[in-house]
């Protein structure tokens, strides 16, 4: 995948900051696919100035204050609307142990300054392959809400990023928070590695759930093709407990089954490589758990 | 020769003493005192007004498995011949050294078959940024005055970025005898490096990682 084109100034735009999620629905129906809706504006003010994108109108949802609120959904679970950053969820006590991969991801998102500015789920909106909360999200069988004309539907993070840059909504809705089920016994690890402090060549989410007798476990590798992917070979191999075999194991397993591209960033043969070793970094991390 | 300031000022002046305050217009010639045309025959000569010598030294840590550099220390000494500010000379020194190291490490422009910029902006093509730096900087300097440079001075501007990348890669080197010739010496390069000319080094790392043991780094 190419890095589109050289920066340039803005595009001319008419900038709205609606008060409401209604108000912002009214602002896209009246503009249609003149419009974007903008969280922290992080991908979008980049994709505008290379001129991928050029919307005569811009949607600013961090005013709509219903949407910047982390909330607890009854009956175990977390709700985090769309205006809420980075930086707001590192906060003490939003994300505990059971949030604990998507925690790591986000403290690993570039840096404080970007942040302080970059909403989780612009992250997720933004969808380019090397971004850090969407293998944490699906690893967390996490889902996205989506508001429209149409009212309102649930979107699995999995099938909601289609592809890079092409997500799975429609022109006229919004993403207005992303939902995690909650989980006792879950726990979690997310490792990326980066050259510099550049995008992530490769990434990799792991989540456990011990309940009971029952064990689950989610592996899922970003950044390095064109959509972040679960990898169930993975997952088998670690399913009987996290141990020094079951580890180097699932490394050589990773090694083999995890399909890796090329791109300006990498080669396919050292992010291979890559995603053996941040296997064995995240998981060496949760032995014995 | 002195020219009185009120015939300068006044710009030319007609031979009948006329003049209307025309704009000061002057010329300049400097030439160094060694400077010579190079000989055509043999290319011999002294082209150029001074040569500043210094070196530099860096401290890294590389990790073999990834093959990613982090650079602890960055020591450079220059012969500037005259420290007019040397607050300025020093930062000039850790300044040369960062975009050296940039240099050394992340930045390339990559092409496509068409010979159209893949990373044509500066989410793809990587510069070094805080996080990079080194977390010490030590820059000296040696006065040996320049015989016909301003307080016996000379040029230190750009030179401070010249040597980095050759101390970077021969701390590779001696740290691991893997020889790099190519810049950016980035992760993959590096790594490259080692899988091809060390391959046993790389083997003993990614095995004492298997052991889940901390991460292996050579210091240099």
């Amino acid at each position: 995948m190419s890095f589109g084109s050289p920066y340039v100034t803005l595009p001319d735009f008419t900038y709205h900051k609606p008060k409401t999620v209604d108000e912002a629905l009214q602002l896209l129906r009246e503009h249609g696919d003149e419009a974007k809706v903008m969280g922290g504006g992080i991908g979008l003010i980049a994709f505008m100035k290379e001129r991928l994108m050029s919307p005569s109108h811009l949607i600013d949802m961090k005013g709509v204050e219903e949407l910047r609120n982390v909330s607890q959904v009854p009956g175990g679970g977390l709700r985090i609307g769309a205006a809420v950053t980075l930086s707001e969820l590192l906060e003490e006590g939003k994300l505990g142990k059971e949030y604990a991969v998507l925690r790591e991801a986000v403290s690993k998102v570039a840096d404080p300054m970007i942040r302080r500015r970059a909403t989780l789920v612009g992250n997720l909106c933004e969808a380019i392959p090397w971004v850090d909360s969407p293998p944490a999200l699906i690893a967390l069988d996490a889902s996205v809400e989506a508001v429209g004309t149409e009212g309102k539907r649930s979107i699995p993070v999995s099938s909601f990023i289609r592809g890079p840059v092409d997500i799975d909504l429609a022109p006229t809705e919004i993403v207005t928070a992303v939902e995690i089920p909650g989980s006792r016994g879950r726990e979690g690890a997310f490792e990326k590695f980066t050259a510099g402090s550049e995008f992530s060549l490769a990434s990799v989410a792991v989540v456990t759930v011990n309940g009971g007798r029952k064990r689950i476990a989610k592996v899922v590798y970003g950044a390095v093709n064109s959509t972040p992917a679960r990898c169930t070979e993975v997952e088998e191999a670690i399913k009987d407990g996290i141990t020094p075999g079951s580890v180097r194991k699932a490394a050589l397993v990773a090694f083999e089954k995890v399909e890796c591209m090329d791109d300006v960033l990498a080669s396919a043969t050292y992010r291979k490589h890559l995603v053996k070793v941040i296997t064995m970094k995240a998981l060496g991390r949760m032995m014995g758990r | 020769m002195t020219i009185p300031l009120k015939d300068l000022v006044f710009g030319y002046v007609y031979p009948n003493g006329n003049t209307v305050g025309g704009p000061v217009i002057g010329r300049g010639h400097y030439s160094s005192a060694l400077n010579t045309y190079l000989d055509p025959q043999t290319g011999q000569g002294v082209p150029t007004i001074f040569h500043t010598f210094g070196g530099t030294a860096v401290e890294i840590e590389l990790d073999l498995v990834t093959g990613a550099i982090e650079v602890a220390k960055a020591v450079q000494v220059f012969d500037v011949g005259k420290a007019i500010n040397p607050l300025l000379l020093k930062m000039q020194l850790d300044g040369g050294f960062v975009m050296g190291m940039s240099i050394a490490l992340f930045e390339k422009i990559k092409f496509d078959e068409q010979g159209w910029v893949t990373n044509p902006n500066f989410t793809s093509y990587y510069i070094a940024r805080m996080k990079d730096t080194p977390k010490e900087f030590v820059a000296r300097y040696v006065e040996t005055p320049q015989f016909d440079g301003p307080l016996g001075a000379r040029g230190i501007g750009e030179l401070s970025m010249i040597s980095v990348a050759s101390a970077i890669s021969n701390a590779i080197f001696r740290a691991v005898g893997v020889k790099l010739n190519n810049l950016p010496m980035n992760p993959e390069a590096v790594w490259n490096a080692i899988s091809e000319q060390r391959p046993d080094l790389l083997g003993k790392a990614m095995e004492s990682y298997a052991k889940l043991e901390s991460p292996v780094k050579a210091r240099q």
